[in-house]
């Protein structure tokens, strides 16, 4: 099932997986630029794109920016997909402290 | 329909089991693939899904006492496009035959595997052969010995139709191809309605690298105040003004897009109350894994 958040950066609205399966992953659009400053990313950017380590394993999402939040389920902090991918790391992390 | 003999005999009925006993001993290898306890079978599998489609391997090993077994695993990856391998020991004998299924109806080529032979542990393991590879759905099986192996990008990709982000009032709309993937727009579709601040937008669709624009697509019309416009970019699209709504252009034709590049608007004399609508496109994916 499909859930739409809204990014408390940018205020864009998406939905966290497409009918096919597969996640999608939101980040914030650039800041517009103009004569005086050239385009720049906000200070609280939001990048859910997964970030990996040299061994091409995933370590979390690139950047949380300013959270998000879910207009269609108030129990959600994040897409599923996300909270999925950091309880897989936390274990993993565990298995090789063990 | 019962089959017909020409020549009056069912072969079947003469010969209902095996009859035919292999000669193991001083005899020439049936395949050129020996495993030995030291070898190892590693499965690689990418998947776009989530949770992702898991696929179904076979294999058929003659082992040195004569006899032949059938080995079934059964592996789903737990990340997202990134590829994944995971190790499994193997019996000695000479492997027959290879195959991997995806027993789950999934989306046509949003799974790609490689079954590949190392030698060695884990983590000093050799690639020592690659039996087979490429995006295996319901009946299109990847097969060893008798197989066509592709990579993940030399091959027909998988069409997907995607909902980007709504932009907030007043910003730009911005799609970043995902980790993992390469792209190839083939369409998109979205909409801009004006506030009632007197200015000529004028968008345009741009593509960039992160950090440099390489293509730009400009709109056919502009945008006045208090109006809306429906505009549509495709490849080979001709260029159209202001039909029922909607304005057309032509995007570029074979432009792969790799990770983290974008597909975005940049609208001349946008206003902090004009609203984009989500962007709607189709995109050709292959998988980086």
């Amino acid at each position: 099932m499909t859930h739409r958040f809204r990014c408390l950066a940018c205020k864009g609205e998406y939905f966290d997986q497409q009918l096919d399966g597969a996640p999608y992953a939101h980040v914030c659009p650039p800041l517009r630029g103009d004569k005086k400053k050239p385009e720049q990313l906000r200070d609280d950017h939001r990048d859910e794109n997964v970030k990996l380590d040299g061994r091409r394993r995933t370590i979390g999402i690139r950047s949380e920016g300013a959270g998000v939040k879910c207009l269609s389920d108030e129990k959600l902090a994040e897409p599923r997909w996300i909270s999925a991918l950091k309880m897989r790391i936390a274990k993993e992390d565990d298995d090789d402290d063990a | 329909m019962a089959p017909t003999f020409p020549s009056g005999e069912d072969a079947l009925k003469r010969s209902p089991g095996a009859e035919v006993t292999l000669d193991v001993q001083h005899s020439a290898p049936p395949t050129a693939t020996y495993i030995t306890k030291d070898d190892q079978l590693g499965i690689m599998i990418a998947c776009s899904s989530q949770p992702a489609f898991g696929v179904q391997v076979n294999m058929r090993i003659l082992l040195p006492s004569g006899k032949i077994v059938q080995s079934v695993w059964n592996v789903q990856p737990i990340q997202t496009r990134t590829g994944q391998t995971f190790f499994y020991p193997l019996p000695e004998g000479f492997l027959l035959s290879a195959a991997v299924t995806t027993p789950f109806v999934n989306q046509p080529r949003s799974t790609f595997c490689e079954l590949i032979l190392y030698r060695g542990a884990n983590l000093n393991n050799l690639q020592n052969q690659i039996l087979c590879s490429g995006y295996p759905a319901g009946y299109q099986v990847l097969s060893w010995p008798l197989g066509v192996n592709t990579n993940s990008l030399d091959t027909v990709g998988n069409i997907r139709s995607i909902v980007g982000t709504t932009p907030g009032a007043g910003a730009e709309i911005s799609e970043t191809v995902p980790v993992g993937a390469q792209w190839f727009l083939l369409a998109i579709e979205f909409g801009l309605t004006a506030s009632a601040t007197v200015a000529t937008r004028v968008p345009q669709v741009i593509f960039d690298d992160g950090t440099n624009i390489f293509a730009q697509v400009v709109s056919p019309v502009n945008v006045t105040a208090s109006s809306s416009i429906g505009l549509a970019f495709a490849i080979g699209l001709n260029t159209g003004s202001n039909v029922l709504g909607v304005a057309n252009n032509s995007i570029p034709n074979n432009l792969k897009l790799m990770p983290s590049w974008r597909i975005r608007t940049n609208t001349g004399s946008l206003q902090a109350a004009d609203q984009y609508s989500s962007p709607k496109y189709v995109v050709e994916e292959w998988l980086l894994p």
